[in-house]
């Protein structure tokens, strides 16, 4: 698999529990090709999941999933701007989602960039 | 605009739309996705359909990869008003009528894939031009997306 491998998602108005399916299943096959534990996408299911309800009610409108260099990256655009910190976009769920993604930008006020380490 | 949205049309409705590498693992995403997101009817169902967009997927992919093209495949996931899966190619295109889908030499190695498709799934319909291909697959009978 290259590194230009990527998975990008445009929904429409779709239920939070399709967004959070959809993205993850494709984070599983992108994982799974570069050979990432099995243990590793399990522990990676619960945070991802609770990142992507957390930011729902903003309206995710797009996402965009890849692997790099050992890193898993999830970009996700909003309709809505996102608050300034963490805590800001991911309420209770912040320690969790921290706990995974050790990176969590904002490249502009409507795109969150989560990423994490699958080593 | 996001760059995801500026590859893709902004879907509208109950649906998503992915943009898949020009590669195999394309094939095992839209595998998994379909199969996460739709509750089918039987595991026969599910084989069925998975069979029919494994082979629309990976004629896609070849297209792309023959062509050098560096435009994503893409797979859109409707269930407004009914539930299907379509895929589409920026390829040359071909001849889509039912006796042109299976290899004229039987002894071919490649050629059977729309046929194995629509062996699957009977109902799939291919919208097809010079500048690109839809398959869409219809899961009336076989499962709901929910």
């Amino acid at each position: 698999m290259s590194s230009d491998d990527h998975i990008g998602f445009a929904f429409g108005s779709c239920e939070k529990s399709i967004v959070s399916r959809s993205v993850m299943a494709a984070v599983d096959q992108l994982c799974a090709a570069t050979d990432v534990p099995v243990s590793l996408l399990d522990a990676l299911e619960v945070p991802l999941s609770e990142s992507l309800s957390a930011l729902y009610p903003l309206g995710i409108h797009d996402a965009k999933v890849w692997v790099a260099d050992g890193r898993l990256s999830v970009r996700i655009g909003v309709a809505t701007a996102s608050g300034d910190t963490s805590i800001d976009m991911f309420g209770e769920a912040d320690a969790l989602i921290r706990s995974f993604f050790d990176e969590i930008e904002r490249p502009s006020d409507t795109c969150i960039e989560l990423t994490a380490s699958l080593t | 605009m996001s760059e995801v949205s500026a590859r893709v049309d902004a879907p509208t409705g109950c649906c998503f739309t992915m943009a898949l590498p020009n590669s195999l693992v394309s094939i095992a995403v839209a595998r998994s996705v379909v199969r996460r997101v739709t509750t089918f009817a039987s595991d026969d169902a599910q084989s069925s359909f998975l069979i029919a967009l494994t082979e629309v997927v990976g004629n896609a992919v070849d297209e792309h990869v023959r062509l050098g093209s560096v435009d994503p495949v893409t797979m859109t996931v409707s269930y407004d008003d009914s539930d299907t899966v379509s895929v589409s190619d920026c390829g040359q295109g071909y001849d889509a009528e039912p006796a042109s889908v299976v290899p004229s030499n039987p002894s071919q190695e490649s050629g059977r894939g729309l046929a194995i498709a629509r062996s699957m799934v009977p109902e799939m319909a291919i919208e097809s031009t010079g500048s690109g291909t839809t398959v869409t697959l219809p899961l009336v009978g076989l499962g709901i997306v929910r």
